[in-house]
């Protein structure tokens, strides 16, 4: 859908959607439907439509409001950058949720919510009436956490930490870049969108470089002391990429104080590091949608019910993904699409009385570092009374053989198509 | 639905199959409802097309056959950590589950 809808078209829209849902055995009637709104079509938020639209066979209306025609995912963006995957290919559509699953999905930007009256505020000054609201917006930037740095700077140097044009941005700056060229790369402080990103990224760049670039560098200017699957990272970059990366960390330069954009630069407490392409990857709240519908408290996260997403602050609005505090499940793709599945469930209970289980969550993050190489971590949670917490889990070992590595990384390429057919449809 | 009260329910319902009062294909309908639910936890990797590049294809098994790997992975006879810990999530009632839904995608 291309164009904005009145609210008086928006419910003929939703009428039609209720006839196409019939047809998978829903009651004749669409009236009177109890409606579900979606702030969001990442992961989290495509999934939860999905599954309210498929399992609640047609006795749920579900509308789904996301800013863009398509999502590229942030998961293998960076094997985007490492000349692995095509932009297309980590690049989809929300045609099978409207075709297949009768869910409307609106092109339209949130910028309010009116809990009193249950409406979403469109920025087309439409609203949107609900009577339950999923807020799955992902994460937004703090754009004022160094001197020097903001939005306007991104053109220049990117976070590419929205998959999409910014990634685009910085594939084509890497491959403009002359050999024996150096790339920093400032990763943020704890917590942000999926923790070993950065790390996969350097990784990434690294096997660009050594196909293309082998004089080059990379400088990592972290913003903390350690970080996801480290030792795994470390030992690849060692191995494989010999004497290419040095990983600063937070003790040593006291992390990003200043960004130079016309020296090219990032001042720390004492240095200043220039790079001939630079990737800011800034500090992390929840989606700007969430902190104005006022999901958030004083972190800049959205706490939540853990068994059911509920949000805690504001009735009839769950907060999904990489906005909610999910405590210790990380903010991943993977974590999102699992909330997703749970919250489903809860909410298709409150509104249709419909068997409610108890909550299931999960995560697996894969990470390539070089062809036919690739490890993973993963953990089962459980909800509890004070937070979701983690009752299992595992990770790659050092020193593993290659075989194993390399059936690590195939199974990282099917679980791609696995996930976005679960999110997609 | 915890494990205890899965068996507590599988128990109730086998119980009144055989007292009659419920049909085999009510039963059979209730584990799949449960296996589907469930099924959300290997839908994330696991494709219910069947594709199996990278991530080998669940759908279609004998019953029998799921459960057996599945407790496999649990014991950890086969060697996956990361299906050993998946399979840790679930009870024996629900590799039934998982297998009676997945056997008919």
């Amino acid at each position: 859908m291309n164009r904005k809808f009145t609210r008086r078209e928006f419910g003929i829209m939703a009428g039609a959607a209720g006839v196409a849902a019939s047809s998978l055995g829903a009651p004749a009637i669409a009236q009177g439907k109890p409606r579900l709104v979606v702030i969001g079509g990442g992961p989290g938020g495509a999934t939860i439509a999905r599954y309210v639209a498929k399992d609640s066979k047609g006795a749920i209306d579900v509308t789904l409001i996301e800013a863009n025609a398509v999502h590229t995912t942030c998961f293998f963006s960076n094997l985007y950058l490492g000349g692995f995957r095509t932009f297309d290919s980590i690049t989809h559509g929300y045609n099978k949720l409207a075709s297949d699953y009768g869910i409307t999905v609106m092109k339209g930007f949130a910028i309010g919510v009116d809990a009193a009256k249950r409406t979403v505020s469109l920025a087309g000054g439409e609203k949107v009436s609900y009577d339950k609201l999923v807020v799955a917006p992902g994460i937004d930037f703090m754009f004022d956490a160094y001197e020097g740095y903001s939005e306007a700077v991104t053109s220049t140097i990117t976070h590419a930490w929205k998959a999409g044009p910014q990634t685009q941005v910085l594939k084509r700056q890497l491959e403009a870049m002359d050999d024996g060229g150096v790339f920093v790369i400032a990763p943020p402080p704890n917590p942000f969108r999926c923790p070993p990103g950065p790390y996969e990224r350097i990784s990434m760049v690294a096997h660009y470089f050594k196909q293309h670039k082998p004089k080059s560098k990379i400088i990592c200017v972290d913003a903390k002391d350690k970080f996801s699957k480290q030792g795994l990272f470390q030992e690849g970059w060692d191995t494989h990429y010999d004497g290419m990366v040095e990983w600063l960390p937070l003790k040593i330069t006291g992390g990003v104080k200043a960004v130079d954009v016309k020296g090219m630069a990032l001042h720390t407490g004492g240095d200043t590091i220039k790079g001939d392409v630079i990737n800011v990857i800034p500090p992390q709240k929840a989606g700007n949608i969430a902190l104005a519908a006022g999901l958030a408290n004083e972190s800049g996260w959205c706490p939540i019910d853990p068994f059911t997403m509920a949000s805690t602050r504001v009735a009839h609005v769950y907060v999904i993904g990489d906005s909610s505090i999910a405590a210790q499940m990380p903010k991943s793709g993977f974590s999102a699409n699992s909330q997703a599945k749970s919250c489903a469930m809860a909410i298709r209970h409150a509104l249709t009385g419909s068997k409610a289980f108890d909550p299931r969550y999960g995560n697996t993050c894969w990470s390539l570092i070089s062809p036919d190489n690739a490890v993973k971590v993963g953990a089962s949670y459980k909800a509890t009374a004070e937070k979701i917490a983690k009752t299992d889990g595992f990770i790659s070992k050092t020193g593993e053989d290659e075989a194993l590595r390399a059936t690590t990384a195939g199974e990282a390429f099917g679980w791609y198509d696995g996930i976005t057919a679960d999110i997609f449809g | 639905m915890s494990s205890r009260r899965i068996r507590t329910v599988t128990v109730i319902l086998a119980g009144l199959c055989a007292a009659g009062l419920l049909s085999p294909p009510a039963m059979a309908d209730e584990l799949y409802d449960l296996g589907e639910y469930l099924s959300g936890d290997c839908t994330a990797c696991h494709q219910l097309q069947g594709e199996s590049k990278g991530i080998p294809s669940i759908t279609g098994w004998h019953v029998e056959s799921f459960v057996t790997v599945m407790q496999a992975y649990r014991q950890g006879e086969r060697n996956d950590t990361l299906m050993q810990m998946v399979a840790k999530r679930f009870s024996d009632e629900d590799f039934q589950a998982l297998a009676v839904f997945f056997s008919k995608q």
